[in-house]
C-alpha cells in the first residue's frame, strides 16, 4: 500500500517538476547572480576572490535553496492537495519525508551542476570540487529539512519572508563547517572530519524534522 | 500536592498568586540590585588593567546570563505547555520572549560600550558576542512567528515547537561559533587579559545576578497577569474581576 502511495508521489513530483515551465531554473540563476554581485563588489583579483570564495559559494547556495523552499508546501497547501495527501495516507510521516528528499534532490542537482562554473568564476582550484560537492550536499540537507519543517509551521502566513528569518539563524553552523571544507580543501588539507560533521548534522535533522513537519501541518490544516 | 499544583496552573489562581509573588520578587530585586550597585561602583577596587571601565561588567554579565536563562525558561514553559496542555504555561512563554530579547539586546549594547575603550571597536567577532546576536535573532523570530497567527491556540503551538527547535539548535550554534572563532582569531579573546575575578569584585556580580533573576521573575509574573487577562477575557472569572473593580471605583 505504502509502496503504491510512494510510486504515485514520485510520479506526481516528476510531473510537477517537468511541467514547471523552467521554474527549477530560478534558483540556479540566483546562485550565479549572487556570485556575480559579490564579485563586482570588490576588485576581482585572484587572491581576494579565493579568500571570499567559501563564504560566497555557501551564501549563494543557501539563498538559492531558500527560493526553492518557498514552493515546498505552499502551492499544495493552498489548493488542498496537501490535506488530501495526509488524509488518505497510511503513514503520512513517511510520505512527507519522501517528498522532502525528492524535492531536495531535484533542487540541489541543478545547483551542483553549476558548481564547477562557480569554482572557476571564483578562481579556485578544481581539486576542491569533490569535497565541496559532498559538503554542499550534506549541509544543504540540514538546511532543506529544517526549512521544510519551518515552512510547515508557517504555512498559514502568506509572507514568505518569515520562514527565511526563522531559518537563517539556524544556518550558522552549516556555513561555518561548510565554508571551512572549501577553504581547507583548497589548501590541500584533509576535510573528512568536517564533512562527517555535516553528515552527522543531516542525520540529526533527518530524525527530528519529520515530526516537526507533521505537527506544523496538523496545526495549520485544522 | 495536587491542590498545590492546581493553584499554579489554573489561570485565576495563577493570576492571584502572581501578584503576591511579583511584589515580593520586585522588592527583593530592588534591594539586592541597590546593594550590588553600591558594592560594584563604590566598594570594589578599580581593575588594574581596565580602571573603572570594568564596572560595566555588573550590568553586562548578569544580562548575558539572564538572556540564556530566559530562553531556557521559555523553552521549559513551552515544553510543559505542549506536553501537559497547560494554557497558563503558554502565557508565560509568550511574555518571556520580549523580556529575554531585551536582556539579550542589553547584553549586546553594554558589550559594545565596553568593547570600544577596551578593544578599540564597537563590534568584535568574538564567539560569545556572535552567538548572543544569533540568540537575539531567534528571540525576534519567535515573536514574529507568534504574531503571524490570528488564532491564539495555533500561535501557541507553533511558537512552542519553534522554541524547542531552538533548544536543539542553540548549543550547536554556540559550539560551532566557538570553534570557528578560536580557529580564526584567538588573539582578540586574550586581549581582554581576563584575570580570574577577586572576591571584592565578585560578590557584587553574584548579588547583581541574583537581583536580575528576581527582577526577571517579577516582571515575568506581572506580564503573565496581563497576558492571562487578555487571553481569558471571555471567561467568567475575568468578568467578575472587572465587575468588582467597577464597583470599587
Amino acid at each position: 500500500m505504502l509502496l503504491s502511495e510512494l510510486k504515485t508521489l514520485y510520479k506526481l513530483e516528476w510531473r510537477q517538476f517537468s511541467r514547471s515551465q523552467g521554474q527549477w531554473l530560478f534558483p540556479v540563476m540566483l546562485f550565479i547572480l549572487v556570485i556575480v554581485l559579490f564579485t563586482v563588489g570588490i576588485d576581482p583579483e585572484a587572491h581576494r576572490l579565493q579568500q571570499m570564495a567559501p563564504a560566497v559559494i555557501w551564501c549563494a547556495f543557501l539563498l538559492s535553496l531558500l527560493l526553492a523552499l518557498d514552493h515546498m508546501w505552499r502551492d499544495d497547501y493552498q489548493n488542498g492537495v496537501l490535506e488530501q495527501m495526509l488524509l488518505h495516507s497510511e503513514s503520512p510521516l513517511q510520505l512527507l519525508l519522501h517528498r522532502v528528499v525528492v524535492r531536495w534532490v531535484l533542487s540541489i542537482v541543478p545547483l551542483l551542476l553549476c558548481l564547477p562554473l562557480a569554482i572557476s568564476m571564483l578562481q579556485m582550484p578544481m581539486t576542491i570540487f569533490m569535497p565541496s560537492l559532498l559538503a554542499l550536499a550534506a549541509g544543504s540537507f540540514v538546511f532543506w529539512s529544517l526549512g521544510s519543517a519551518l515552512s510547515a509551521l508557517t504555512l498559514n502566513d502568506r509572507r514568505p519572508a518569515l520562514m527565511s528569518l526563522l531559518l537563517l539563524p539556524m544556518a550558522v553552523p552549516i556555513v561555518i563547517f561548510g565554508s571551512r571544507v572549501i577553504k581547507q580543501s583548497a589548501m590541500g588539507e584533509s576535510v573528512s572530519g568536517l564533512v562527517l560533521m555535516l553528515v552527522g548534522l543531516s542525520i540529526l535533522s533527518l530524525s527530528i524534522t519529520p515530526w516537526i513537519m507533521f505537527a506544523g501541518m496538523r496545526l495549520n490544516l485544522d | 500536592m495536587k491542590k498545590w499544583f492546581h493553584q499554579w496552573v489554573s489561570p485565576p489562581h495563577l493570576y492571584e498568586r502572581a501578584d503576591r509573588y511579583a511584589k515580593v520578587f520586585l522588592f527583593l530585586a530592588i534591594a539586592s540590585i541597590l546593594v550590588a550597585l553600591y558594592g560594584g561602583l563604590v566598594l570594589a577596587p578599580a581593575d588594574y588593567q581596565q580602571g573603572d571601565a570594568f564596572r560595566i561588567i555588573y550590568v553586562h554579565v548578569p544580562s548575558a546570563w539572564l538572556s540564556m536563562f530566559a530562553y531556557a525558561f521559555m523553552a521549559g514553559a513551552s515544553f510543559v505547555a505542549l506536553v501537559w496542555r497547560f494554557s497558563a504555561a503558554h502565557a508565560v512563554a509568550t511574555v518571556i520572549a520580549p523580556i529575554g530579547a531585551v536582556f539579550t539586546l542589553l547584553c549586546l549594547l553594554t558589550g559594545s560600550l565596553w568593547g570600544k575603550p577596551m578593544w578599540g571597536t564597537w563590534w568584535e567577532w568574538d564567539a560569545r558576542m556572535t552567538s548572543e546576536l544569533v540568540l537575539l535573532l531567534i528571540y525576534l523570530g519567535y515573536i514574529a512567528l507568534r504574531l503571524s497567527f490570528e488564532e491564539q491556540a495555533k500561535a501557541d503551538k507553533a511558537a512552542a515547537i519553534f522554541a524547542l527547535i531552538g533548544v536543539v539548535n542553540l548549543p550547536i550554534i554556540h559550539y560551532s561559533v566557538y570553534w570557528w572563532n578560536t580557529l580564526h582569531q584567538g588573539a582578540t579573546v586574550s586581549k581582554i587579559g581576563k584575570p580570574s575575578i577577586t572576591w571584592d569584585m565578585g560578590w557584587p556580580l553574584l548579588l547583581m545576578t541574583i537581583g536580575f533573576m528576581l527582577f526577571f521573575g517579577a516582571i515575568t509574573l506581572m506580564a503573565t497577569r496581563g497576558e492571562l487577562l487578555s487571553r481569558e477575557r471571555r471567561t467568567k472569572w475575568v468578568k467578575e474581576l472587572v465587575d468588582i473593580n467597577r464597583g470599587v471605583n
